[in-house]
């Protein structure tokens, strides 16, 4: 009888509310500077057939509870209509993340309600994310992000949120909460070669690097106004190899710049097909084929930083990321003399270094936006792990993984735990050298991690292998495991308690991180974070299961308050990166975070701040307040449960 | 870039693997060493060798007298390498290790071999027991309770116990609670009610100076291992002596010192106490403790994966040159 009677309550509740909804948030950009003029697209539907009005309260969010109304107004739809509204803001001054709310409100109740995500900031770097837009259509969790923006259900693969479909995304980069795009299929990025004339708009170019397929400038021009319109961020990649015919056309002309193998021909490497990839009527995705640049040489550094800097002024570039290593690499230069016997070896990289700082230094004068990264993070033997290039006032390092998680001869990667320690090694070595001087100055901290393919599984290959990955084990595993939900949410895991900035992944269990880190960025990478030295020893974590956290205690002053972030991992129920993982991980419950440090809880404030599930209707981060209790002496503060990640936000007022 | 570091180390191993079995000279890098019995016994992949104890000689880097050797002929799989080693009287267990397996070198294994060193130092009775539940290197162990307790290894996060019986042979291994990560190359001490070890999940990962502890009685076996404080950047092996716990962290060549917090787990800030007579990042350098002292022998010269320049001839550290 009590159930019928829920029953009936909840139908008669359901009628009351059953029209007027919102179907989406749509902030125009990902990333804003402060105090621009913004645009919030509300779209809101009435899904029942009689008129409704209501009133449409629109927020902006920043912190953990401030807020402003930014607009109200009221709003009537016919029976079965859809209406959006453009609403237009100024961001303010508030910097790192912030959230549009928008709130239909009747008769002074919440009647319904959906945020959205994005930054305030000037200093674009900070926040970068470089999650490609792998959510595709057609598969489960594609088709649950489509229900939660209100879109219809896309049964054709790769045709929606997909990395190659750019243009076609109706949420832009809210599918995966990019920032940062370093795209090399589209950066046409041979050494010392950016832009030829001679190329019509529509030629297909063979593009250098890993992944990259022909392209055309009008591709190019217009994956630059989307990510333009949407506030993405675009790094010029760069690597040190000549390649495809702009490549080996500047090799002709300067022969002197191409490393030579013993026979003192190029020294090409894979695949072995120059003249094809010359072919300019022909061209085609090579792989790593390509000749090294001899850095050696007079000249050649300048001529790679004045094509590459050139091409950032051309095409509106933010930044450069230099791939691979700018140093004097193994081989022969044109005299035959190996590379290593040169005597002044060890100057000449030192010069090299020098030279491109004092230029990245010098093309910041005027462009303050400037921003270059690299890849590499300072070791402890050497303290830049061979590459040189990290400096200027806004750098950061990227911490390349790429595949090597899921391959098993590699312990320290494949197995989590280690994978863990090694990313928080990286992470304390790159926070040692912020706070280090030395010869190279490095100022920021940022720790751009991933790179290339970590599972999704689909994307890795493209549209054409998916008819063999339906053959295979793996895409059953990929549709039983919720897209490989449980290995991609412990790297996003491991990820956020670095504080990494996510570079290149692929998988819709990284949004709910991304999202997490877009709304929160100040919690991860605002400049005055600093690691909690020894944070076993002013905090300890009971549960029955065990979880990860001493390496992940952050602190915070401000004047009025100490923030410290304690980043929770539910440690996995496998040990190994693997395709094979079909279950998720089980919860962890009853999690009690414990500490002495407080002497008066009344100043004392707490949050879990954790990532969507792999199921469920709500696409938003889960924030509950938590009361701090006091037990004996100590102040207790009990988690809700989490299967993979929480972010413990504790507020001390000063 | 990846291929030409496993070159480089697969160069390397081929180098001072064939160098390495000269022991008469101390050449090599981790290999095994320990006092027992009035000799100071060494492993090196194919030999065991022994020798009078003399910390005098040895001091001055004298070759010490009454040398004795065992060459490996009745387990030609193994090399008596990258393994943990414990000793109780005059008996002596090796425990995991590298070794050949299907013609492929330097496989991790799970053979515990045994053996006895008499008076005169001749190593005896040399045979294979009950071995680990998994294969191996890289790990580490202690004789608590009338058991041997082996931690981790290379991908690996067990701990795991098994009784000593009769003639060094070994009863079931049992399992307690897991460390935390995966870990080899490092130190593993039972200290004041606890077992504390340090280490890297990985022997390349040399950045890891974490240490954590487990209490244990002879009761029963702690549920938690315990983050507690360690040196920043070491790496090394743990002694406890004089109520003390010892960090000998072969990357700053510094021997570190703390006691134990009053709740009977964490461990006080460590402070240095001295030197470690090898220079800083000798790669692979081993430390054994002896009767007035600690032996502190082999490991590469000049940094590994720097310019090589030779291997550490091996030194005495008495116990009174530490703070």
């Amino acid at each position: 009888m009590k159930q019928l009677i829920g029953f009936l309550i909840l139908i008669s509740v359901m009628n009351v509310f059953a029209g007027l909804e919102v179907v989406r948030v749509l902030p125009n950009k990902i990333n804003y500077k402060l105090n621009e003029d913004a645009v919030i697209s509300v779209t809101v539907a009435n899904r029942g057939d009689a008129k409704e009005n209501a009133e449409l309260v629109v927020l902006d969010k920043w912190d953990l509870d401030q807020e402003k109304v930014i607009s109200k107004m009221s709003v009537e739809l016919e029976g079965q209509s859809e209406k959006t509204f453009s609403i237009p803001w100024n961001t303010g001054s508030v910097r790192y993340g912030h959230e549009s709310r928008a709130i239909l409100m009747k008769d002074s109740k919440e009647i319904s309600a959906k945020s959205e995500f994005f930054n305030v900031i000037n200093e674009w770097w900070r926040v970068n994310i470089g999650v490609w837009p792998s959510v595709i259509g057609g598969t489960e969790q594609g088709d649950r992000l489509c229900k939660w923006y209100g879109l219809k259900p896309y049964k054709t693969p790769f045709d929606r949120f997909y990395y190659k479909s750019w243009g076609n995304s109706p949420i832009g980069p809210f599918a995966s909460y990019f920032s940062n795009w370093t795209p090399w299929n589209m950066s046409f990025s041979t050494f010392g070669g950016f832009y030829d004339p001679s190329y019509k708009d529509d030629e297909m170019w063979w593009a250098t690097a890993e992944g990259a397929e022909p392209r055309t400038y009008n591709d190019f021009k217009k994956e630059t106004a989307f990510a333009k319109k949407w506030g993405v961020h675009r790094t010029k990649y760069l690597a040190p190899n000549f390649t495809g015919y702009v490549g080996f056309e500047l090799l002709r002309k300067h022969p002197q710049w191409g490393c030579k193998d013993t026979k003192g021909d190029f020294n090409y490497h894979e695949p072995l097909d120059p003249l094809g990839l010359n072919d300019r009527e022909k061209p085609y995705f090579a792989g790593w084929s390509h000749v090294d640049v001899d850095l050696s040489q007079p000249g050649v550094m300048k001529f790679g930083i004045d094509t590459v800097l050139d091409s950032v002024k051309r095409y509106g570039f933010n930044g450069v990321y230099f791939d691979g290593f700018y140093k004097i690499m193994p081989g022969y230069n044109h005299e035959g003399q190996y590379s290593y016997n040169i005597p002044n070896r060890e100057t000449i990289n030192k010069k090299l270094s020098k030279y491109a700082v004092q230029r990245f230094n010098e093309f910041r004068k005027t462009n303050p936006d400037f921003y270059h990264w690299a890849n590499g993070w300072p070791d402890i033997r050497k303290r830049f792990g061979g590459l040189s290039l990290f400096s200027s006032t806004a750098s950061g390092a990227l911490w390349e993984s790429g595949m090597m998680p899921l391959n098993p001869a590699i312990d320290y990667m494949n197995n989590i735990s280690s994978f863990k320690e090694s990313a928080a090694n990286i992470r304390n070595a790159i926070s040692d050298s912020f706070r280090t001087p030395h010869e190279f100055d490095i100022k920021t901290d940022i720790l751009h991690m991933g790179y290339t393919q970590f599972p999704d599984g689909l994307w890795t290959v493209g549209p054409k292998a998916v008819a063999s990955f339906r053959k295979g084990l793996r895409w059953q595993n990929f549709e039983k495991s919720h897209q490989f939900w449980a290995i991609n949410s412990h790297m996003a895991a491991i990820m956020a308690s670095v504080c990494a900035h996510p570079y290149a992944m692929q998988g819709a269990a990284y949004r709910p991180f991304t999202q997490i880190m877009t709304r929160y960025s100040d919690f991860y990478w605002n400049e005055d974070i600093r690691i909690l030295k020894k944070a076993f020893k002013k905090f300890d974590v009971d549960a029955l299961r065990d979880i990860w956290w001493e390496d992940s205690v952050y602190i915070k002053e401000t004047s009025g308050y100490t923030d410290y972030y304690i980043h929770l991992q539910n440690k996995p129920d496998v040990k190994s990166f693997s395709f094979a993982t079909i279950k998720e991980t089980m919860l962890a419950k009853g999690v009690e975070l414990c500490t002495r440090i407080f002497k008066d809880t009344k100043k004392v404030q707490a949050w879990a701040i954790q990532p969507y599930g792999s199921t469920g209707d709500v696409l938003e981060p889960l924030v509950s307040k938590i009361k701090p209790e006091i037990v004996e002496d100590e102040t207790v503060f009990s988690i809700p449960d989490f299967r993979y990640y929480t972010l413990v936000v504790i507020r001390e007022k000063k | 870039m990846k291929l030409s570091l496993v070159v480089v180390l697969c160069t390397f191993q081929i180098i001072f693997s064939a160098s390495a079995i000269d022991i008469h000279n101390w050449g090599g890098y981790h290999i095994m060493g320990f006092y027992i019995d009035d000799s100071f016994v060494v492993m090196n992949v194919k030999e065991i060798a022994s020798w009078k104890y003399q910390s005098d000689n040895l001091t001055q880097g004298i070759k010490p007298q009454n040398f004795k050797t065992w060459k490996n002929e009745e387990f030609p799989e193994y090399e008596f390498k990258w393994s943990a080693s414990v000793i109780q009287d005059n008996r002596f267990w090796v425990l995991s290790g590298e070794g050949t397996i299907d013609n492929k070198k330097w496989q991790p294994m799970d053979t515990v071999i045994t053996g006895t060193v008499d008076k005169d130092g001749t190593i005896a009775n040399v045979k294979k027991v009950r071995p680990l539940p998994f294969k191996t290197k890289v790990g580490r162990a202690l004789i608590y309770d009338n058991k041997i307790w082996f931690l981790g290894g290379q991908g690996h996060d067990e701990l795991i116990a098994a009784d000593i019986l009769a003639d060094g042979e070994l009863g079931e291994w049992k399992k307690y609670k897991s460390y935390p990560t995966n870990v080899a190359a490092g130190g593993f001490v039972y200290y004041k009610g606890c077992f504390y070890a340090n280490g890297a999940p990985n022997f390349n990962m040399r950045r890891s100076s974490k240490m954590y502890a487990l209490k244990i009685n002879k009761k029963e076996v702690g549920k938690k291992w315990k983050r507690v404080d360690s040196p920043k950047d070491a790496l090394g092996y743990l002694f406890v002596h004089n109520d003390a716990l010892y960090y000998f962290d072969g990357l700053s060549g510094n021997i570190y010192k703390t006691t134990q917090e009053d709740d009977g787990i964490q461990l006080k800030d460590w402070q240095i106490a001295g030197k470690m007579p090898s220079p800083p990042n000798t790669y692979g350098v081993e430390v054994a403790q002896v009767p007035d002292g600690w032996f502190i022998y082999g490991g590469v010269l000049g940094n590994f994966g720097g310019k090589f320049s030779g291997f550490f001839k091996g030194a005495f550290l008495p116990f009174s040159d530490l703070k």
